[in-house]
């Protein structure tokens, strides 16, 4: 999908964090925000996909093996300083209804969570062009 | 039901990231700046030049792009 639509300059795509877990879910995204701060948002994502440990250790264990600056790290989970951010995307979620996970949207309407996604894409920037032009 | 579609979903989005992550961006990055550089080599840089770009905090891709693809999700 990646090579597909967002390589290839069709689509960006965005990930927004809902917290329907509890403290679990809010410790996974804080230290993946956290991560962000030093450049690997994406490292702690795809981490959190592929783990179930979201204990703080398992978090500051992570930012060593990334070569992060794990005092800096630390800080950053411990004083919860994306909390506001994280909390603000799982409400604005809720608001619009995106109870269930994953949800997507294609330019705010709804999308496939499968294969088909990738041809609603390419449809939507197909007809976006066309009316372009 | 619903866990395993997110599953397969994440897992066929993340698995082309992190490929495409692991192939050696400063490597190519040095090659940038090489003019004597072959044209197989300019378009290997080229391609992974834009791979970096689009590597951003929770977002991937042109931010011009026409389409935005927004998924709201947990990691449990």
């Amino acid at each position: 999908m990646i090579d597909e639509l967002v390589r290839t300059g069709l689509a960006r795509f965005e990930y927004r964090h809902i917290l329907n877990h509890g403290p679990p879910s809010v410790a996974a995204a804080l230290a993946t925000e956290c991560g962000g701060d030093q450049g690997r948002w994406w490292d702690f994502h795809d981490h959190y996909m592929t783990t179930q440990d979201f204990s703080r250790d398992g978090a500051v264990a992570l930012a060593a093996s990334l070569s992060l600056d794990t005092e800096q790290f630390a800080q950053c989970l411990d004083n919860e300083v994306h909390l506001e951010l994280v909390e603000g995307q799982h409400r604005a979620a809720a608001q619009a209804g995106f109870n269930r996970t994953p949800t997507i949207r294609i330019n705010g309407e709804g999308g496939a969570v499968n294969d088909a996604l990738i041809e609603q894409v390419q449809e939507l920037a197909a007809q976006l062009e066309s009316e372009e032009g | 039901m619903n866990h395993c579609l997110r599953s397969t979903f994440l897992v066929m989005l993340f698995s082309a990231l992190f490929l495409a992550a692991c192939s050696g961006g400063d490597d190519v990055a040095q090659e940038t700046g090489t003019q004597t550089a072959a044209p197989q080599e300019v378009e290997s840089a080229e391609a992974q030049a834009r791979v970096q770009v689009i590597r951003d905090r929770a977002s991937l891709g042109d931010p011009n792009a026409p389409v935005v693809i927004q998924e709201y999700s947990d990691f449990l």
